[in-house]
């Protein structure tokens, strides 16, 4: 009775705090709409935990209320995300041109909560919440959460749900377990150095229990590996030039410490996304232009983070096979990023348009009929070009540069709206 | 998000463990002589079916994701009486016993039946179990915050 009792009590507790925040100000239906979507979830949880029988086995009690408790921990955050998303610390100027995109590359239904996250200083998603499978939650660090420089990589985040709703994550997984596999194969004497209880014969790894149960997890990790090259292919295609710039302002030269296993290290990215830029240039030739110069430089802004340390030998060779298999897709990947971008009809960045953006930025003024990737690319250009406005302080430039991006990129929002409907 | 014919014991995108509990639950109720509808029992066998496709009988060899077989070795390893699983002709095996259990699964009329019942209602805790297991162990070497505990 008492773990029914407290189930009860903690889903009390969380569905008051959402009444609460329903008495907000909400700037946008969705982030309202995703709020009640986790109330009635945890309506749900409470019907069942109330529906059980007074004679009810306590495994299947402990696991219910287990379980419960599990989704509080799960969705408590996003309560707080979606409060956050009230808050006038972002740029509500991107909400209406992001949804249009996210609609555009992922689905006519699709629905966007645009918000603001202290625990890391990265964008940020959710990832296929089973509460709220049609939508994308994008989180911006605090601090730079009215940064339209930065709006490209939301292409990532969205890259995220790409890669569920199209279920890429099925398509991949037989070629990339493969190759792990294959890996064990080639790297069969240290596998049984490692793992000799496995008793693993040449030739046999495919079908030994033990070492498909072994190389699960590390499997697990190229997969996803897998998902942040995407998304990062993704951001690069819709972005161009613009993504790799605000990929480098937050993340350059990168966070001290040992890397997340489930991302590719950062040079592997760099890497990747130059790699990702040639190809994508053969379909759009004046797109995608990453000259040699600007090759080496942005290179350079990076270094990797530590691998797993000498001493964990196990980890470090299954994530040795992880960071393989996860490169052995990449030819792949960006050829689903890009067809991701053609499919969406989303055209590639025209030279002509970042040019009119960037001459309308000149005399301060924001930009007509521009395009999202013409402004982000505009903006950087001049952000990096010391002669653009050469009487004004780093400051002001600073300053000026990203009002009139969101100046910008609110009269894109103002002439879709005002567009006569075709 | 997957819907439960689509997923597998070790997809992230629909809630495996939640099935196996209330499968787990509906199994309960049989036990004691309650007749009740069995969704979740139906749905954690299209799991099974999707995870384990070679077993649906044309003789093809189909790939089955090292995911699904750790989550389900694991929950069976983990049950007493089930004896630990060493081949993957075992383990195929015994998913094909587990899905026609739970397939013909009725109210109990006598003792044999509660216990087989019973078994049954063990196995899905403990695949409930495995599946939230495995979740947690892809992240869980992400190295935490250093101010967190």
């Amino acid at each position: 009775v008492l773990l029914i009792d407290y189930s009860l009590g903690r889903l009390d507790a969380a569905l008051e705090e959402i009444n609460r925040i329903e008495d907000s100000e909400f700037p946008y239906d969705q982030s309202h709409e995703a709020l009640g979507r986790i109330r009635d979830l945890f309506k749900d949880c409470r019907k069942r935990i109330v529906q059980l029988p007074s004679d009810k086995a306590l495994d299947i009690v402990k696991a219910m209320c287990g379980e419960v408790l599990t989704t509080l921990f799960r969705y408590l955050p996003l309560i707080g995300f979606i409060l956050r998303s009230t808050n006038v610390r972002n740029a509500f100027e991107l909400y209406g041109p992001l949804l249009r995109l996210a609609r555009q590359i992922v689905s006519p239904t699709t629905k966007l909560v645009l918000s603001s996250e202290w625990r890391m200083y990265s964008p940020f998603t959710y990832l296929r919440i089973p509460a709220l499978p049609e939508f994308v939650l994008i989180g911006f660090p605090a601090p730079e959460s009215a940064n339209p420089l930065l709006l490209p990589l939301a292409g990532h985040e969205l890259g995220h749900t790409v890669w569920g709703t199209r279920a890429f994550g099925t398509q991949y997984r037989q070629q990339i377990e493969q190759h792990v596999i294959n890996g064990v194969e080639t790297n069969f004497q240290e596998y049984n150095r490692l793992f000799g209880s496995d008793n693993l014969i040449a030739g046999e790894a495919q079908n030994n229990i033990f070492v498909r149960r072994r190389i699960a997890v590390p499997a697990a990790w190229a997969l996803r590996q897998a998902e942040e090259y995407f998304c990062d292919f993704l951001g690069l295609a819709l972005f161009d030039k613009a993504y790799l710039h605000a990929f480098a302002y937050l993340v350059s030269p990168a966070p001290a410490g040992e890397r997340a296993v489930f991302y590719p290290n950062t040079i592997r990215r760099i890497d990747a996304l130059l790699t990702a830029a040639d190809v994508f240039k053969e379909k759009a030739p004046d797109a995608y232009v990453a000259e040699e110069g600007f090759r080496r430089e942005f290179r350079e802004l990076f270094q990797d983070q530590s691998d797993p340390a000498p001493a964990e030998r196990e980890k470090r060779f299954f994530v040795a096979l992880a960071d393989s298999a996860a490169d052995s897709v990449v030819a792949r990947l960006i050829s689903d990023a890009e067809k991701v971008r053609l499919d969406s009809a989303i055209p590639p960045l025209a030279v002509q348009a970042k040019t009119d953006v960037l001459n309308s930025f000149k005399f301060e003024v924001p930009a007509q009929q521009a395009t999202l990737s013409s402004v982000v690319n505009a903006a950087w250009d001049a952000y990096h070009d010391a002669t653009f406005w050469p009487d004004a302080t780093a400051d002001q430039k600073n300053h000026t540069l990203k009002e009139l991006a969101l100046k910008t990129i609110e009269v894109i929002e103002i002439e879709q709206i005002t567009k006569p409907s075709e | 998000m997957q819907s439960a014919a689509q997923a597998d014991l070790a997809s992230f995108d629909s809630n495996v463990p939640l099935l196996a509990i209330e499968a787990a639950n509906e199994i309960d109720e049989l036990v004691v002589g309650r007749n009740v509808p069995l969704n979740a029992v139906r749905q954690l066998t299209e799991v099974l079916q999707h995870s384990f496709p070679s077993d649906s009988g044309n003789g093809q060899n189909y790939f089955v994701d090292s995911g699904s077989v750790a989550v389900f070795s694991e929950a069976f390893n983990g049950v007493s009486g089930t004896g630990a699983i060493s081949s993957l002709e075992q383990l195929r095996e015994r998913v094909r016993a587990f899905k026609a259990a739970l397939h013909v699964a009725k109210p109990a009329s006598n003792e044999g039946e509660i216990e087989q019942l019973k078994n049954l209602r063990a196995l899905c805790l403990a695949l409930a179990s495995s599946a939230a297991s495995f979740r947690n162990s892809i992240y869980e070497a992400h190295p935490p915050h250093p101010f967190e505990a």
